[in-house]
């Protein structure tokens, strides 16, 4: 029986649409001219929203137990971090 | 009063079992399986020491990467942004299909992800191309040594992502099928999805920040 496109999830769609956005932002953001620490701390909050995206919903890691989780958020926490302090 | 001794004993024994197991099984379960995500792990911690290196190595000669970072494609590298993150999307939703039991649609959206692969690997692959002309190669200066590797390493991953998806689009095709065991679409989801992963790092920290 065919189930129809009704029981997805469209929590996927959202996600996609987000990253989209944030893409563009990214975008539009170096495109415009010289990053200043502002426009630099835009960039940075996109990838961190974009990385966690990806992990918690395109590869479910919601659902995954709390180590996975933790490993995903403190690596991308790191980077972030290390970035902010370079080019902040 | 020993029979009930050990009753008692084996009645903590068993519920200190059912409240560690789900957990512990959790752990050792995550999406996709745990070899592939101890492979993500490896991978992800190489990348972060590369972007290390990378840093260190800025931080030394500040200039020469702002010049030689400025001369990068930004429009490519955003195109090609996209269209890995709709390939990911594409690939959850071959995963969600298939679970739902929609053999056809999970085919529609594998081959739909593995196109967009191909799409991504020929429009890097035209950027190195036009590099490797005009003398941009990567034994060049130190920003594009850090360039070519980073953006290599992850051009082959995706080169592997592709065979992956097509294999799995050829099996399911075949009338195959995965069992919860091996986790077989999860698992090639899961390692496409660290090449969205690798790339929003290296998206900002190659072709934005500076």
């Amino acid at each position: 029986m065919r189930t129809g496109t009704k029981q997805f999830d469209f929590g996927n769609h959202l996600t996609l649409l987000t990253l989209l956005c944030l893409t563009a932002l990214a975008y539009w953001v170096a495109d415009t001219g010289t990053m200043s620490p502002r426009s630099s701390t835009l960039v940075i909050a996109a990838m961190v929203l974009k990385f966690s995206g990806i992990a918690f919903f395109f590869m479910d890691l919601k659902r995954a137990h709390w180590f996975w989780k933790a490993f995903v958020a403190v690596y991308v926490f790191t980077l972030a971090a290390i970035f902010s302090s370079i080019y902040i | 009063m020993s029979d009930s001794l050990v009753r008692k004993t084996i009645e903590l024994d068993s519920k200190e079992e059912s409240s560690d197991s789900p957990s512990l099984s959790l752990l050792l379960r995550p999406p996709g399986g745990l070899l592939i995500w101890l492979v993500i792990a490896v991978e992800l911690l190489t990348y972060g020491g590369a972007i290390g290196a990378f840093l260190y190595e800025r931080a030394a000669n500040i200039e020469m990467f702002r010049e030689f970072q400025a001369g990068l494609n930004l429009r490519v590298a955003a195109i090609n942004t996209i269209v890995l993150l709709v390939s990911g999307f594409l690939i959850a939703q071959a995963v969600a299909s298939h679970h739902l039991g929609q053999r056809r649609n999970a085919l529609f959206y594998l081959l739909g992800s593995a196109a967009l692969g191909m799409v991504f690997l020929g429009l890097k692959g035209s950027e190195y191309l036009e590099r490797y002309e005009a003398g941009l190669g990567i034994g060049e200066n130190i920003f594009l040594g850090y360039y070519w590797g980073l953006t290599g390493f992850h051009f082959l991953h995706v080169v592997v992502g592709v065979v992956i998806l097509l294999g799995m689009a050829l099996h399911l095709a075949r009338g195959g099928e995965w069992t919860d065991e091996d986790a077989g679409l999860e698992t090639g989801a899961a390692f496409w999805h660290l090449c969205d992963l690798i790339w929003v790092v290296l998206f900002p920290l190659l072709f934005i920040l500076n």
